[in-house]
């Protein structure tokens, strides 16, 4: 559909205004809000990652996407909750304990909002009980940990050991990121998954809500 | 004694193309029009915002073999525990960009203006290292020509983070207005902390196979090591 498409567009270009015009005028026009958001916001956000993913355009381009995006989000939200539209999943994010860095925590954050689904930010300096205590009270099956410092990294142990320890292993998935971060890290905490910046920790969130509750990654 | 640094804004304040880049656009990347409009107007906010504040405070050896333990979180074996004894001359320092540029970027995340937010942030970042530059530099223009001069922080190099607490144990009352969170965190969030270490360049040699080295994708401690040895050979 042409204006789905022009809204896709506008979100590719990070047009903030066009995606706001073009979302109202969809919503105007009685579109139902899933088709807006799936085949028009989100739609013109995957453009845009694997444009990153490909180094077409760098993460200066893809915060101008997402400005837009949560522009045109502001005004379909309403709809979703009234027409009832499941959000993609829940993920609790926080930087750990011991490191305050919180940049690319929030670039995955948004990333993750832009992508469907329901963010619970816990902030920075969060302890390995908070992120477990926020998952249970939100039923979120995902929890994302950001680590800059090399001396808090251990911390991501913490919260894998803690899961493990109450017997949620393959209940709530960890994903794991920060500048000195790595897949070989990941691996030997025994981390869930690795992501290297905003736009993958989308594919990994994706993938681990896919994967069946309790089976090894 | 603790020294308070005067540091003027115009001399941390980075140009609209290193904020660009400290985002992770390339040099060769082409930048649109947009993109160079957010990071000008990031330039603008950080002369604005920005309220940059330090102290130096000379520390012997012994004092700082007392403060770098810590709480005793550190690795088992880091480079600076190396180093440091065999300093000609240390200083511990802090620096901040102030708590304004700070607040400003979390009211941009909050408000959903990430390319303005993202841009100030990696402004500040840049100016906040820049301030830390400002503090070495003037230490070592109290020293000899030729002598080898690098800083150290926690949270890097298996220093953990948990040792800034006695790092401001030392420098008093005269904090450039940064205050510690329970966990030792630094706030204002845009702060630098540590030692300045100077002595012989050869002493800040080391090979980089600590455990954590493997887990750090940050090799510029190479560069600076280079650049300091090869100082030692103009």
């Amino acid at each position: 559909m042409e204006l789905l498409r022009r809204l896709a567009e506008g979100l590719d270009k990070g047009q903030t205004a066009v995606v706001a015009e073009l979302t109202a005028q969809a919503i105007a026009e009685g579109m139902p809000a899933v088709t807006i958001l799936n085949e028009g916001l989100i739609a013109g956000m995957d453009v845009v990652g694997e444009k990153f993913r490909t180094h077409q355009v760098f993460l200066p381009h893809v915060l101008l996407s997402a400005r837009a995006m949560h522009a045109g989000m502001d005004l379909l939200k309403p709809l979703l909750i009234t027409q009832e539209v499941p959000s993609a999943g829940k993920a609790v994010l926080g930087t750990v304990r011991g490191d305050q860095h919180d940049i690319g925590k929030n670039l995955v954050g948004i990333m993750l909002a832009g992508a469907g689904f329901e963010v619970i930010d816990l902030g920075t300096d969060v302890a390995p009980e908070e992120f477990l205590a926020a998952a249970r009270e939100h039923g979120a099956r995902v929890i994302g940990m950001s680590a800059l410092l090399t001396t808090t990294m251990p911390v991501m142990k913490e919260v894998v050991d803690l899961l493990a320890a109450k017997g949620l292993t393959g209940k709530i998935r960890t994903v794991i990121g920060g500048a000195p971060v790595t897949e070989n890290f990941a691996r030997e905490i025994g981390a869930d998954a690795y992501a290297f910046d905003g736009i993958s920790a989308v594919d990994r969130v994706r993938l681990l809500l896919a994967a069946d509750p309790g089976k090894n990654l | 004694m603790t020294t308070i640094l005067d540091i003027g804004l115009e001399e941390i304040l980075p140009d609209a193309r290193a904020i660009i880049r400290q985002q992770g656009v390339p040099e060769y990347a082409a930048r649109s029009p947009q993109l160079v409009e957010v990071a000008e107007a990031a330039l603008r906010e950080l002369k604005e915002k920005l309220t940059p504040a330090g102290v130096l405070a000379e520390v012997t050896v012994p004092d700082f073999a007392d403060i770098y333990p810590g709480q005793g979180f550190n690795d088992r074996a880091t480079p600076l525990e190396g180093i440091f004894p065999r300093a000609e001359r240390l200083a511990l320092f802090a620096v901040t960009c102030g708590q304004p540029v700070c607040d400003r970027i979390r009211d941009l995340f909050f408000n959903a203006d990430y390319p303005l937010g993202a841009a100030l942030d990696a402004g500040a970042s840049l100016a906040a290292d820049q301030a830390a530059q400002i503090a070495q530099d003037r230490f070592a223009a109290t020293l000899a020509d030729k002598t080898g001069v690098l800083r150290y922080s926690p949270g890097y190099c298996g220093w953990h983070v948990s040792g800034q607490k006695d790092l401001f144990a030392f420098l008093g009352e005269d904090r450039a207005g940064i205050t510690l969170s329970e966990s030792c965190l630094m706030h204002p969030l845009k702060s630098v902390s540590g030692v300045i270490v100077a002595g012989r360049p050869d002493i800040h040699q080391f090979t980089n196979d600590y455990t954590f080295c493997t887990a750090c994708a940050g090799k510029e401690c190479r560069e600076r090591i280079q650049a300091v040895l090869n100082l030692s050979e103009e």
